[in-house]
């Protein structure tokens, strides 16, 4: 007992902030060695400026020093693409203004205060914005540092603070991801007060509650994402934004926000993690443990999708890892130990890759020469920063191309394009890296299998979108025809692999191999079309290899075999699950009518212009597909029933749960395939600009020319 | 020749306030020793209490000490951008107070650095009673030498010339030979004390030499003045072997390879919780004398590079000391020794750190004390819960007698996975926020060298290559404590003292890598003055 | 046993030797004076201020023929001491060894003008520790054994020994080849006074209460160590439990009661 008090007692110490004594101390107090000394010091109220709609507000500077402070220069920053902008240096197309005049600078005697006002007046489709106020001044006891660079009239040793502008936020909106990101670990610390003898069922609703509440959010977050919104209107073309200073020391923010590519990524997440969740119905042994680490998982997934700063995507991504590597260690078949530390490996060889570009991009950005624009890396309170982990501003205010120095032969940024290229291929998993799946997917249990495949598989293509396309365009111009070469090997060998198996999971994780090669070679052309084509690919390849696996899964449980050769004449016994199989199967070789045909429609037409030889041979992985497709359904289902199973599969049909699970993403490929136009409006959201960004990117028509021959 | 009349006149009572750290913690190791004396009775684990207490007033010593310093600039995008720009950086000095003539010096670096220690004093004597107890060799002295180490690591840490760092060095040193040696009926204890004390040794003279080498061409041992000497006498072979020696002997101390073949032994054979201090508070005291005598006093560029320079040297044995450590780490089955390599294997990492001081990274120095601080209490956390697993008899180091921990004491193996993942530098831990801190560093140094050498980048390149190879025996441990299943019964050691400690330091490894701003910024005000 | 009296003797005779020439030495004011100093690599500096010893001092003096032959004697002599000391096997030979070699030590501590420590060497060194060390030896009187056999478990062990010892070398000759100068040596422009307060008890008293007042104290911490750690390991063995202790080492096998480490 007063043990458990200690304990309790520690905790709640723990959770206090101990460092906080020293830490924050710090810009209070006076130096002792010069108590004599004067000193200005800055202060700016209110610590917070939110509109929530069109109307204008007070900021107040003041000196509560003792000496007179220098004040510079005091600006608005808007979170925008800075190459349009007036004369005052404001962007033209952001919500934010000065209401009248800009303030001027002057010396501010201690004790007089300086009163600026701020305009927020948006257009129609700029519901949001975040910006801040900065002040530059000379007062060293700000956390802050020079940011001077083209002004050439201020002292050298200029400081700047500066409060957050927030608009748009009313209500739900800027929340919106913050819980869907945060809500499953709610729900895991749940499941961790529960005491262990509630019953397994508990746990399974508890986990099924959240996952359901955060697919509502996602529902909400689908209905509500406006379609109108590109990079043009501010802040990059991210909506539901919620943004703030995270890690000061490393000049970290905590940034979340959607666009087109994200959103789809984070309702298809919604989507799985749900289905997932009644796929672990039937997981028996330590129930309680397995639904953390399976809502830690979604948070970590989740998380990755939107995180817009790089360096919270790097710690979403490896916190994704780690209930990865316990659900299958833990719960996965015979072979676990090998299977989940080959993943675990593979996966973080990929992401210190990551890491080290992330650094390496980190120290690059805001150099002189890379910085386009009026340099504004400033955090999302006006604190000037001299280097930025902001993805966003990684794509829009850098181009690490202009000051790319020859490290071992090869061009800095091209190195960091590999750097992550690698990082993000491993978990694709592109040819050479791929051999960790089969062998995760044999082990895991069903519904870690659909969320490996259904989700996790995307953050790689993902990231691709994300890092290689948008923050080094010039590289991926220069590697793209590798990437499409990539792309096909993956198609074919992937298809190959498929029809060798005797496995039927093992099959269908080849099938998954063969079905990201679609993306990248989508990808790879870098056109609209062949991009949005991949995307979608993304989203149906989710939705239809989770309908596979949770099938796979269905025999399984029933015959404890997966042998594609032990069955036959399954349809028999079993029509429900036969008609569900076989439109599973359909969708995944790419029938028209299904949502797959859409994609890899897509992705054929925007890259045929391109890579026209590399496309053929891609189109003739379809046959390939279908082959084995459709051989593994012939087996299965058709011919004889093998009395072997009689009593296991008679008078065994799918269950309710099993029901549930299935014919809802049936509908939904169903009505993709046949009305895609919703999700593609929302997927071209935010690839249209991508598209266009990367496109101006391009290296003299030449090169282009040479390329289209191939 | 009047000398003293000078030091006392000058002699500010105020100065006690910047050692008090120091003082509390002798007075307290005084007092252990007179009530260990003057005391009744066969147990003396309520010793333990007072040295706690000694060491909560050190900590207060501490922060009275730190508020004293006064106030710096914060942040170290500062001055990245300032050296950015290739701009000296900002006129804000770095406060900090040089007292017995120049003997010491205090900054928040050393406040810091006393801070570390007192944490790994802390965990240690909270480690300690219970785990001799259990194995009978109770003895009421063990307190006052954690306390005395920990003295001697504050003296080094505010050592400001030679003289100091060596005494503070031994201070500690010795007080950590007798506690390896403590548990006098087992041979390996004796083993490795021996071990320790002959490599120790061995190292104090080359350290002497060194020094005494150093003396004879700059013609001081004041660190200050060494380092307006250094530029002018860098070429002098006399000097450079000096330099040398000071390296190898340092190299002893934090076990780099090839002056690594003591630790596993040493720390095999230790007491545990004496193994935990050795690994945290030995290394980090260390470190802050490396850091203060190269990253920071002979952090000239010329002295730096360049085939005779220390860094070229330092920048070698950093990556042979990670390389090899984690490698042979890879073998061990013996959690003690796996342990051991992986903490040589830190000490790799840790040197990047120091290499990227020398060649001017800002952020090199705030980075290996926060590495330091995330380090300290993520490793004695491992080795707490090693000790706490064993009982008389059984002392449970292989890793197969870990299997199924996961299922028996789910409490414990989840401080014992955070650990492990801290020490792997997987996010969300301290750990992962020290790598990447140490990284940063060295890419800043990268940057600053940029055309010249990509010297820095193929470091950061092979430490990220070893930190993967290390997950891999870091996880073998968490595989066995989760997907096998129990071997056999175990009853550890039911001490709420072992618990307190554990806890604690697994709460604060996951609040350091949660919510590290504040650890991170205290560290970027630490900086060496002068 | 002969070795050890022939042994013996030349140490005393050496003993004999510096007892005769040290007061000489002291007493030679001017002399050669000069040349002993230009010997001591910048002597302790009385107050740390002292000009460095590097290129732009002034061109250094050359040590008198006596001075040199007395400090490459005892300087080798101090080297073959020490180099018997770890290669006899003869505890008692390798205690009269480092006795020699003590010795040897003092005759350059007063070569180098540091009187008190010349002094302090012979008596507490050769004199105290040396006797406990052979009283220590006679009264254990441990039979003869093989060397202390280091762990080189591996191969690589080796290798990277190797590798370390071939590294280290070529460093050492590499740098000395770089040089193109010997350290140069000088008398820094000391006057008479200034040598003859050098090194005596009073100097050496001053400095230690002013100047070095903090290693002082530190030292005495450092003593205090020592002895508690002494006591600590040498402390007799209670009686807990010796059967599960025996079987609680971590080797398992533990002999019994072997008195600790030393």
């Amino acid at each position: 007992m007063t043990r458990k008090v200690l304990l309790a007692a520690l905790c709640v110490a723990s959770l206090a902030p101990v460092g906080s004594a020293f830490a924050e101390a710090a810009p209070g107090t006076a130096p002792a060695a010069s108590e004599a000394r004067k000193v200005p010091r800055l202060s700016i109220s209110p610590s917070k400026l939110s509109f929530d709609g069109p109307g204008s507000q007070t900021v107040t500077i003041k000196n509560t020093g003792t000496a007179t402070l220098k004040v510079f220069e005091i600006r608005l920053l808007n979170e925008g693409r800075p190459d349009t902008k007036q004369k005052d240096g404001t962007p033209t197309n952001l919500p934010f203004k000065w209401d009248g005049s800009a303030p001027m600078a002057q010396d501010l005697e201690p004790g007089k205060t300086l009163t600026a006002k701020v305009k927020f007046d948006p257009a129609p489709s700029q519901k949001q914005g975040v910006g801040a106020v900065q002040v530059i001044c000379n007062d060293a006891n700000l956390r802050a540092m020079p940011e001077s660079t083209n002004d050439a009239t201020h002292e050298s040793s200029a400081y700047g603070a500066g409060i957050p502008l927030r608009a748009g936020e009313g209500g739900m909106q800027g929340w919106l991801l913050v819980l869907m990101v945060f809500l499953p670990m709610a729900g895991a610390l749940l499941i961790v007060l529960i005491p262990s003898k509630a019953g397994k069922n508990v746990f399974r609703f508890v986990a099924l509650g959240t996952a359901a509440v955060t697919m509502g959010l996602a529902v909400y977050l689908f209905m509500h994402f406006d379609r109108t919104v590109g990079v043009a209107n501010g802040n990059y073309g991210l909506q539901f934004v919620k943004q703030f200073v995270w890690i000061r020391a490393f000049n970290v923010e905590f940034f979340m926000g959607v666009d087109g590519l994200s959103v789809t990524m984070v309702i298809l997440t919604a989507l799985v993690s749900l289905i997932a969740v009644g796929a672990s119905w039937n997981i028996d042994k330590q129930v309680k443990g397995y639904f953390v680490m399976f809502l830690l998982l979604e948070t970590g997934m989740m998380g990755t999708f939107v995180a817009m700063d790089y360096f919270m995507f790097y710690i979403f991504w490896e916190l994704m890892l780690l209930p990865m590597y316990f659900l299958i260690g833990i719960w996965g078949g015979p072979r676990k130990e090998y299977a989940t530390i080959k993943f675990f490996l593979y996966t973080l060889a990929g992401s210190v890759l990551l890491l080290l570009a992330i650094i390496a991009l980190y120290y690059t950005s805001g150099k002189p020469g890379v910085l386009r624009g009026v340099p504004s890396l400033a955090l999302s309170d006006g604190t000037p920063a001299a280097h930025t982990f902001n993805i966003m501003k990684l794509t829009y205010l850098n181009n690490f191309e202009a000051a790319s120095s020859i490290l071992w032969g090869i061009k800095f940024s091209h190195l960091i394009w590999i750097g992550i290229f690698i990082g993000f291929a491993i978990k694709v998993p592109m040819f050479p890296f791929h051999t960790w799946l089969p062998d995760a997917h044999v082990e895991a249990p069903t519904a870690i299998s659909v969320i490996l495949a259904g989700v996790l598989l995307k953050m790689g293509t993902y990231g691709m979108f994300r890092m290689n396309f948008a923050i080094l365009p010039e590289a991926t111009h220069w590697a793209r025809t590798a990437l499409a070469v990539f792309g096909v090997i993956n198609i074919l060998y992937g298809a190959f692999c498929a029809m060798a198996q005797t496995d039927l999971k093992k099959l269908v994780a080849y099938s998954s191999i063969s079905h990201m090669g679609y993306c990248l070679l989508g990808m790879a052309a870098l056109t609209e079309q062949g991009m949005v084509g991949s995307l979608m690919q993304m989203f149906n390849h989710g939705t239809i290899t989770s309908m596979l696996f949770i099938l796979v899964g269905v025999i399984y449980d029933r015959t404890h075999t997966r042998g594609v050769n032990e069955f036959g004449g399954v349809a028999s016994v079993m029509p429900r699950y036969a008609a569900l199989f076989g439109f599973a199967f359909m969708a995944s070789l790419g029938l028209p009518g299904l949502s797959g045909f859409i994609a890899e429609f897509l992705v054929f037409v925007g890259a045929f212009n391109v890579y026209k030889l590399l496309t053929i041979l891609a189109v003739t992985g379809v046959i390939f597909t279908a082959a084995y497709h459709l051989w593994a359904l012939q087996r299965i289902h058709l011919g004889k029933f093998n009395p072997k199973w009689e009593h296991e599969l008679k008078n065994n049909d799918l269950n309710f749960r099993e029901m549930a699970m299935l014919v809802p993403l049936a509908v939904i490929v169903l009505i993709l395939g046949f009305y895609p136009m919703p999700a593609l409006d929302m997927m071209t959201t935010g690839m249209k600009d991508l598209a266009a960004f990367v496109e101006s990117a391009a290296p003299a028509a030449k090169g282009a020319a040479v390329i289209a021959g191939m | 020749m009047n000398g003293w009349k000078d030091s006392l006149g000058n002699f500010d009572p105020n100065a006690l306030m910047y050692q008090l750290p120091f003082l509390l913690i002798v007075g307290f190791g005084l007092l252990v020793l007179v009530l260990e004396a003057f005391s009744k009775g066969s147990s003396k684990r309520w010793l333990m209490w007072v040295a706690v207490v000694g060491i909560a007033a050190g900590f207060i010593g501490a922060y009275l000490a730190w508020k004293k310093l006064g106030v710096m600039v914060p942040g170290d995008a500062q001055v990245v951008l300032d050296i950015a720009r290739g701009a000296a950086p900002p006129s804000t000095d770095i406060p900090y107070r040089e007292l017995f003539d120049g003997m010491l010096i205090f900054d928040r670096f050393g406040v810091f650095m006393n801070i570390v220690f007192l944490v790994g004093a802390l965990l240690t004597v909270l480690l300690v009673a219970d785990y001799m107890k259990e194995h009978g060799f109770e003895f009421g002295e063990v307190f006052a030498l954690i306390l005395f180490a920990t003295a001697g690591m504050m003296l080094l840490a505010a050592a400001n010339d030679l003289i100091t760092v060596f005494l503070g060095l031994e201070t500690m040193s010795l007080a950590v030979y007798v506690l390896t040696g403590s548990w006098r009926r087992s041979p390996k204890s004796a083993e490795a004390a021996m071990k320790y004390f002959l490599m120790g040794a061995f190292a104090t003279g080359l350290l002497l030499y060194g020094i005494a080498l150093i003396y004879g061409v700059t013609g001081a041992t004041n660190l200050h003045t060494i380092a307006t000497e250094a530029p002018k006498v860098g070429s002098n072979p006399l000097f450079l072997i000096g330099v040398f020696l000071v390296i190898v002997a340092f190299g002893f101390k934090i076990a780099a390879v090839p002056f690594h073949m003591w630790a596993p032994d040493a720390y095999e054979g230790a007491p545990t919780p004496v193994t935990a201090f050795m690994a945290a508070g030995v290394k980090a005291a260390a470190f802050a004398g490396l850091l203060r005598f190269f990253g920071h006093a002979l952090g000239n560029e010329r002295l730096v590079w360049g085939p005779a320079g220390w860094g070229s040297l330092m920048w070698l044995l950093a990556i042979v000391t990670m390389t090899l450590g984690n490698l042979s780490a890879l073998r061990q089955d013996n959690i003690k020794r796996m342990l051991a390599y992986s903490s040589i294997a830190h000490a790799g990492y840790l040197l990047i750190g120091v290499v990227a001081a020398g060649f001017g990274a800002k952020t090199a120095q705030p980075a290996v004390l926060f590495y330091l601080l995330a380090y300290t209490f993520t490793t004695i956390g491992a080795f707490g819960v090693v000790a706490w697993l064993g009982n008389r008899g059984d002392e449970r180091l292989l890793v197969d007698d870990w299997a199924g921990l996961g299922s028996r004491h789910p409490a414990a193996a989840m401080a014992m996975t955070i650990f492990m993942l801290s020490l792997a530098g997987m996010p969300p831990t301290a750990g992962f926020f020290g790598k990447f801190y140490i990284f940063r560093a060295a890419m800043e140094a990268h940057q600053q060298l940029a055309g010249q050498t990509g010297m820095m980048m193929a470091l950061v390149v092979i430490a990220v290559v070893n930190s993967l190879i290390s997950v891999y025996y870091y996880l073998r441990i968490v595989m066995a404590m989760y997907f096998r299943e129990p071997a056999r019964e175990t009853s550890p050691l039911r001490s709420p003292a072992v618990a307190l400690a554990l806890i604690g330091s697994a709460l604060f490894v996951l609040q350091m890598g949660l919510l590290p701003s504040r650890y991170l910024d205290m560290a970027t005000q630490s900086l060496i003055g002068r | 046993m002969t070795r050890v009296r022939v042994i013996l003797a030349a140490l005393l005779a050496l003993g004999l030797t510096v007892l005769c020439v040290a007061p000489a030495l002291a007493a030679d004011g001017d002399g050669d004076r000069a040349g002993v100093n230009g010997d001591a690599i910048a002597p302790a500096a009385a107050n740390g201020e002292l000009p460095a010893i590097s290129g732009d001092s002034p061109a250094p003096q050359k040590p008198g023929t006596r001075d040199l032959i007395i400090f490459w004697t005892v300087g080798g002599l101090a080297i073959l001491g020490a180099l018997a000391v770890i290669t006899r096997k003869n505890p008692v030979t390798a205690v009269m060894c480092l006795v020699g070699t003590f010795l040897a030590l003092a005759v350059v501590y007063i070569m180098l003008l540091a009187h008190f420590l010349a002094v302090i060497q012979v008596l507490v060194y050769a004199g105290a520790i040396m006797v406990l060390f052979v009283f220590v030896v006679m009264i254990i009187n441990r039979e003869e054994s093989d060397a202390w056999e280091l762990s080189w478990k591996t191969w690589i062990g080796r290798g990277v020994g190797v590798a370390a010892g071939v590294f280290l070398a070529v460093r050492f000759i590499t740098i000395l080849a770089r040089s193109t100068r010997v350290l140069g040596l000088s008398d820094a422009g000391w006057s008479r006074e200034e040598m003859q307060h050098f090194g005596t008890t009073r100097a050496v008293g001053e400095l230690l209460f002013t100047r070095y007042l903090v290693p002082f104290e530190a030292v005495s911490l450092l003593l205090l160590i020592a002895v508690i750690g002494a006591l600590v390991l040498a402390r007799p063995h209670e009686k807990v439990g010796d059967a599960a202790d025996a079987a609680g080492s971590p080797a398992g096998q533990a002999k019994p009661d072997k008195g600790g480490a030393h």
